[in-house]
């Protein structure tokens, strides 16, 4: 499998406090790996770190070989090739759902709006949205919302999608509309790198897990070994954390 | 600027400064009565009281004080209402900062969320008892950036009311400069009681506001 | 009750010509406010020391100072501390751009304020670069919150030029008065007639004003 992103020996820090500690992470082509991790741990400033929101003080990420953090050329070119979800869904208030799409395939890609708007169309139609593409956010609740967020990600055909804690806004019935949407996105074999609190949704969506805690990778591996076999100590506690079952 | 001067306009002035005090208390008192009683007719939807305070609310927001005190200075005795100076000050200020005062108690009052009483009636409250136990002190909370910004308006306003011949500071700096022409030393005393009287109501202003907002929110 | 003066020659159409300069003054000190207050709002974003301080000394100075003081002092303080006469039309304009400067100023730099970072990094992240996530995302997003405001400010500008009869320009107010004192004899009442005119000539520019400013908020609340 080729190899797409590659964070090696990315160590992030705010004055003392170490967030990130040499961390090492590999992304292939077509894979979902999951992150998770108590609050805090440093997985959403690893996914920033992915995206130069944050500078690093030590490694390097690279997209294809190419170094993306610390960035030499053009940030905008670079980003425009992974596309990012964040929790609050982060739509444009002041534009309809179709605008909020077309907005930067029309101003970066310059591809024609006519076209854009068509490709919008059917990525609204298969989440279900198609109706209310003339809507303003404000109008929408939070998992439509969170929908739109992730097909206008998609309009940019980004070669990895970064998703930041996607459900930790939403409804507890809404949770579901919108994971469905990522689930249906990894059986098309979109790159991604999701960071959740759902570990049951992590389980049926990864092809590989990663265990964040206190900046450091601690443990990773295939969905069945990490969850029914955590070899370290701190997984262990950290999945019993999310378990009811009497001991 | 000559010291002798300032030192022998200083009385003049601390009178003034005590009218423009007195007057601009009342006034405030006033207004923050009238915005009361105002808010509540409109956000209880008393009939014909609703509709009469809204229209009272309109007018008052949208004319200049200047004029409201000229009607009401020099208009109003035509049809036989006489109204001394003083009354006619502390008045004005009061009708004008009522209609500020009521928008401000009246948005409170309609920011202060349906779930917030839903919770006190589950709580075995009455009606009466949730409004003013629950709901009230809430809207006045959220009201206080409004109050805070409304008073210092108001106090501000009180220099026109040497239009109208109060002794206020305004007219005590335009008196002096018209017998003396000491301009620097007249303008330097008026501006020096104006700090005096409105930068301790910022101040404290800002800090009540403060204080509100981490009582509400237990944060800023 | 004192009406009937205003049907008699040219009255009314004095009050309106006086209506006309407090208006005409309003706009031009709008106008410079809203273009002083941009620049000055957005300066205060930085996080500049001096400007920093400088501004807030500015905006708390103006904040506490009644129009009034300021219309005095500069129209009368500036021939004696500066040596030069200024017209008072100038001097009204000058007080009243200084106020909308810093009452804007405020209104921009808090409007900046409450675009999150985030909203930035959404639009960033779709490959938008600084000059496009300005035009596109967060410049639309300031006008339809200072819209409102600014247009308040209008209102509020509009009943502050009233004050400018103190320092002897002929307005609205100042036409009342002289028509009241030529009628003294033939209508004694006018003083009652004519002020209510002029109270409901301020209501009628400033009410759809304001009314307008609230409907930009309500449909631009989200």
């Amino acid at each position: 499998m080729a190899e797409i992103l590659n964070i090696k020996n990315l160590t992030k820090s705010y004055d003392d406090l170490v967030v990130l500690d040499h961390v090492d992470l590999s992304v292939n082509k077509g894979e979902v790996v999951v992150i998770v991790g108590p609050s805090g741990c440093g997985k959403s400033t690893l996914l920033r770190c992915v995206n130069a929101f944050e500078q690093i003080q030590e490694g390097e990420v690279t997209l294809h070989g190419e170094r993306i953090n610390p960035c030499r050329g053009k940030l905008n070119t670079v980003r425009e090739k992974i596309g990012m979800v964040f929790q609050s869904y982060e739509l444009f208030p002041h534009k309809t759902v179709l605008q909020n799409m077309t907005l930067a395939p029309v101003k970066v890609k310059k591809i024609n709006k006519k076209d854009a708007e068509k490709e919008a169309e059917a990525l609204l139609d298969r989440v279900g949205l198609l109706s209310k593409k003339n809507n303003y956010p404000h109008q929408l609740s939070g998992g439509q919302k969170q929908r739109v967020a992730i097909v206008r990600a998609l309009m940019m055909h980004p070669e990895v999608l970064l998703l930041d804690e996607i459900t930790a806004a939403l409804d507890p019935e809404m949770v579901r509309e919108v994971l469905d949407v990522v689930i249906q996105l990894a059986k098309e074999g979109r790159t991604m790198v999701i960071v959740t609190h759902e570990l049951s949704f992590a389980r049926a969506v990864a092809d590989r897990m990663v265990f964040i805690d206190g900046g450091k990778i601690v443990e990773e591996g295939s969905p069945e070994e990490f969850f029914e076999r955590p070899k370290t100590e701190r997984l262990k506690k950290f999945l019993d954390s999310f378990s009811y079952s009497a001991k | 600027m000559n010291t002798d001067i300032i030192v022998s306009y200083f009385p003049r002035y601390v009178d003034a400064f005590w009218l423009t005090v007195r007057i601009g208390a009342i006034g405030v008192g006033l207004a923050f009565v009238i915005g009361l009683v105002v808010a509540f007719l409109i956000h209880f939807k008393i009939p014909v009281l609703a509709q009469l305070a809204a229209v009272y609310v309109e007018f008052f927001r949208n004319t200049p004080l200047l004029v409201q005190l000229f009607f009401i200075y020099f208009g109003l005795p035509k049809l036989g209402f006489m109204v001394p100076a003083e009354t006619c000050g502390a008045l004005g200020l009061g009708l004008l900062g009522g209609s500020y005062m009521a928008e401000g108690f009246r948005s409170g009052l309609g920011a202060v969320s349906k779930s917030q009483s839903e919770g006190a009636l589950a709580l075995g409250m009455t009606r009466g008892q949730m409004f003013f136990h629950v709901i009230f002190p809430e809207a006045f909370a959220l009201s206080v950036p409004a109050i805070v910004a409304n008073v210092i308006f108001l106090l501000k306003e009180t220099s026109v009311f040497s239009a109208i011949s109060l002794m206020d500071l305004m007219f005590t700096a335009k008196d002096l400069i018209g017998l003396y022409y000491n301009t620097t030393e007249a303008f330097a005393l008026l501006i020096f009681f104006y700090i005096i009287m409105l930068l301790p109501v910022s101040i404290v202003g800002g800090i009540v506001e403060k204080k509100v907002r981490y009582k509400m929110f237990g944060a800023q | 009750m004192g009406f009937e003066v205003l049907l008699k020659g040219t009255n009314m159409h004095r009050l309106l010509d006086g209506l006309w300069v407090a208006l005409r003054i309003s706009l031009i000190s709008v106008t410079i406010s809203i273009v002083l207050g941009v620049i000055l709002g957005s300066l205060m974003t930085l996080k500049n020391p001096v400007i920093k301080v400088v501004s807030k000394i500015y905006l708390e100075f103006i904040r506490i100072m009644p129009q009034m003081v300021l219309l005095f002092v500069v129209y009368f303080g500036s021939t004696k501390a500066l040596g030069l006469s200024i017209t008072a039309e100038s001097a009204s304009i000058i007080v009243f751009s200084l106020w909308g400067t810093a009452e804007m100023s405020d209104l921009v730099r808090g409007a900046l304020r409450s675009i999150p970072t985030i909203q930035y990094e959404s639009s960033y992240s779709l490959g938008l670069n600084t000059a496009q996530t300005y035009l596109y995302i967060i410049i639309p997003q300031i006008i339809r919150r200072m819209l409102p405001l600014s247009i308040n400010l209008i209102t509020r500008m509009i009943k502050t030029t009233s004050l400018i009869m103190m320092i002897g320009i002929v307005e609205v107010l100042k036409v009342g008065q002289q028509i009241i004192e030529a009628n003294r004899k033939s209508a004694p009442n006018a003083a009652f007639g004519i002020y209510a005119t002029i109270f409901l000539l301020y209501f009628l520019v400033c009410w759809p004003i304001s009314l307008l400013s609230k409907y930009l908020e309500k449909r631009w609340e989200n």
